[in-house]
């Protein structure tokens, strides 16, 4: 059910009563698998009895997605977050402390480093792509540094070429965070054989969902190698596992979810256009908010919805999603707090970033996904157009 | 050798699934419901099964069994050295070095099922002389019922944590310190393909540990000083609910399964079978064998590698040298087991022949 408000003082928020919606619009993509396909696909690993420890699933999908990404190599796990600290722990360079990666980014990934054992040094983003760029990253590398870290933002890519240049000329290992970035491409070159590995996630809300998942591509044999040794964690025998692992591998089912969502990728880009393109349309004559434009010179999943609230927005950004959510639409906002700006009580590099800091309080994600259709972007778009016309006047709140 | 009923290869592990149509089931009720993961209804569910029947207040469910070790020994903020069995698991051995604690192997006395006092003495000991604070002794029921660990942790000011994967049952559970893990993994008694979980009746200490899973199901916000994701999804939460119903059945046909090996191999010189003891609590998966080389006529992991070559899946008990985990799968059929004992006496005596030619 969606409700169509027409004044301020109808939101939900300034107590105007019902939500616009219900039940809520998220910003989570939670593509529906097929259960035909799923069900196809579980009879491959109910027939070899194996459901865990390198299935026949996740065999068949760790090469399809090799493949999807033009590397020789892929290595699944049960998510992402561990798929990134066991693959920096195998890149970090031995002696050296600190990893050099953006602030304005996924909120757990300094947690991530934290368990590998090292110490962020965060540093700014590029304010065109939001990520870290060669320019942005070169003043952080030291002595000290053991890995460069390239994210690659919600919307678009990072400079991969160029962090890679960068990564080369400072002899540094280069490990991307791509879990934003399946599906693009960069200079013609599919994500996923840039640096040294990329990682990926198979979570609900992710591109392709697995319900929980993670992978890794590379184009070492040895590093693809060490990670399945890794991954395996030793459960044949601590013998054969003389360096910390971890016993982290993806299960059939995920991979059995996993493989019929690559089989509807294709048709789920045509959704994500059509939603994305009904966001351009509606948001072409709204001032004071801007879209970010999917680069479609290149490959590109259109799967998430980022606007930037300019200078004469009327409310703050944080408000903005405040008001959106009491409407239960569930936008949120991009990356905020950056991660400079959490205490932690492990060690990090002080860092003074007063782009990241501005950019932290302008951008938001709008609902998107499986469960948005048009009719429901329309609904959002109507709010946030009452937004901008009436939200700088005050408010009288409904009784 | 003429055979009742064909051998065919053993793997190792419980390997407990459930048939087909209700594994199809549960995932095109998942998919109905489009809930896939971050705390969803089987996933709590599950949680709340298992609190009931373990009889713990808490029972806080992750992705696998090393993230529930490091998780509980991170919420616990441990610092130091762990005391554990020998025998212990990778999951337990790596868990506690990513959580940054120095596991420390304490030799089993050979043909027991867990350390004796004097080795744990011996133990803390060689900790002491480098320097090494001790931070908790580790201990694993099922084959052992625990009280040497519980009365020397005690004696100590110990904190005494559980590995429960081979004892629970199904039924309550008894904790003797802060908390237990049971490893979800499919080798376990109780599984959901992969998982873990971690039971406590300590309220602080589960509402620590659902800080560090982080986000969704994490309650009220608690600081933590690093959190390490791990969510259990919504299709593991579905095969461990399914295999639940299961457990008291596993039980009877491990423990029978059990007493088969136990009579083939009896008399073996060279082998000692640890198996639980008459009314211990335990589900009877673990099987310990111990391998004198002298006796028997090859050591643990010759006698592996020839139980492989056979298609019979054993692994190492662990850093424990001369022991070996036996298969326990669900199932089995007797005469697997029979195959089982008879494969191991013939490597035996193929060695010792061998050595007397």
């Amino acid at each position: 059910m969606t409700l169509h408000k027409t004044s301020l003082q109808q939101l939900t928020a300034l107590g105007g009563g019902q939500p616009s919606f219900d039940p809520p619009v998220s910003t989570s993509n939670l593509v529906q698998p097929d259960q035909a396909r799923v069900f196809g696909y579980l009879r491959q690993s109910m027939a070899a009895g194996r459901w865990t420890d390198g299935g026949p699933l996740v065999q068949q999908l760790e090469q399809r997605l090799a493949d999807y990404h033009g590397v020789p190599h892929c290595v699944s796990f049960a998510n992402g977050f561990w798929a990134i600290a066991l693959t920096a722990r195998c890149l970090a360079l031995p002696g050296r402390h600190e990893v050099v990666m953006p602030s304005l980014t996924y909120r757990r990934l300094a947690d991530i480093m934290a368990w590998v054992g090292l110490i962020p040094r965060f540093c700014e983003v590029d304010p065109r792509t939001l990520a870290i760029s060669p320019a942005t990253a070169a003043p952080c590398l030291n002595e000290d540094t053991a890995l460069l870290m390239g994210v690659h933002p919600i919307v678009n890519c990072c400079d991969a070429p160029g962090l890679e240049r960068l990564a080369a000329a400072h002899g540094l290992p280069l490990l991307f965070d791509a879990v934003e970035s399946v599906h693009e491409t960069l200079a013609g070159r599919k994500v996923g054989g840039f640096g040294q590995a990329e990682c990926f996630s198979l979570h609900a809300s992710k591109l392709v969902n697995g319900a929980e998942g993670g992978y890794v591509t590379t184009r070492d044999a040895a590093l693809a190698a060490r990670l399945r040794t890794l991954r395996d964690g030793g459960r044949q025998g601590l013998e054969a596992a003389p360096e910390l692992g971890m016993n982290v591998g993806l299960n059939e089912l995920h991979a059995a979810l996993t493989l019929a969502g690559l089989d509807d990728l294709p048709a789920q880009i045509e959704r994500n256009r059509a939603r994305y393109r009904r966001y351009q349309q509606g948001l072409a004559d709204l001032p004071g908010l801007r879209l970010l434009a999917f680069d479609e010179t290149e490959a590109t999943s259109f799967k998430t919805i980022v606007v930037e609230l300019l200078d004469d927005w009327p409310i703050g950004r944080d408000q903005t999603v405040q008001w959106l959510n009491q409407e239960q639409v569930l936008a949120r906002a991009y990356y905020a707090p950056p991660l400079h700006r959490k205490s932690t009580r492990y060690p990090v590099r002080p860092a003074v970033l007063p782009l990241t800091d501005r950019l932290a309080q302008r951008y938001l994600l709008l609902p998107c996904g499986h469960f948005v259709d048009e009719d429901d972007i329309d609904t959002v778009i109507d709010l946030l157009r009452l937004i901008r016309e009436q939200g700088g006047a005050p408010v009288a709140q409904a009784a | 050798m003429m055979h009742a009923t064909p051998p065919r290869p053993i793997a190792f592990g419980q390997q407990a699934f459930p048939d087909a149509a209700r594994c199809e089931a549960a995932v095109a009720d998942i998919l109905q419901r489009q809930y896939y993961t971050n705390q969803g209804p089987l996933t709590r569910r599950l949680e709340q099964r298992l609190a009931e029947a373990s009889g713990c207040r808490h029972a806080v469910c992750v992705t696998n069994d090393t993230i529930a070790v490091l998780m509980a020994v991170e919420a616990l903020g441990l610092q130091g050295a762990v005391l554990l069995p020998a025998s212990a698991g990778a999951a337990v051995f790596n868990g506690l070095r990513w959580a940054g604690l120095q596991p420390w192997a304490c030799p089993l006395p050979p043909g027991q099922a867990a350390p004796d006092a004097a080795a744990l003495d011996a133990a803390a000991a060689e900790l002491a002389a480098q320097g090494q604070p001790l931070a908790a002794l580790w201990c694993e029921t099922g084959l052992d019922e625990g009280l040497t660990a519980r009365a020397w942790a005690a004696a100590r000011g110990l904190p005494l944590l559980t590995e429960l994967s081979a004892t629970f049952d199904g039924g309550p559970l008894r904790l003797d310190g802060p908390l237990g893990v049971l490893s979800l993994h499919a080798d376990a008694f109780f599984n959901s393909l992969e998982g873990g979980c971690i039971l406590t009746d300590d309220d602080g200490l589960a509402a620590r540990l659902r800080n560090i899973r982080s986000s969704y199901g994490a309650g009220p916000p608690v600081d933590v000083v690093r959190t390490s994701n791990g969510r259990m999804s919504e299709p593991q939460a579905a095969i461990g609910l399914l295999n639940l119903d299961t457990l008291a059945a596993q039980r009877a046909r491990n423990a029978a399964r059990g007493q088969v090996l136990a009579r083939a191999l009896a008399g073996t010189p060279g082998l000692r079978l640890c198996r639980p003891a008459e009314g211990q609590a335990s589900n009877h998966q673990a099987l310990l064998l111990w391998v004198e080389e002298g006796a028997f006529g090859l050591s643990a992991s010759a006698l592996r590698a020839a139980l492989a070559a056979g298609e019979i899946d054993c692994r190492p008990a662990g850093a424990q040298p001369g022991a070996l985990w036996l298969p326990q799968q669900a199932g089995l059929r007797d005469e697997d087991m029979r195959h089982l004992a008879r494969c191991i006496r013939a490597a035996g005596a193929a060695a010792l022949s061998e050595q007397e030619a």
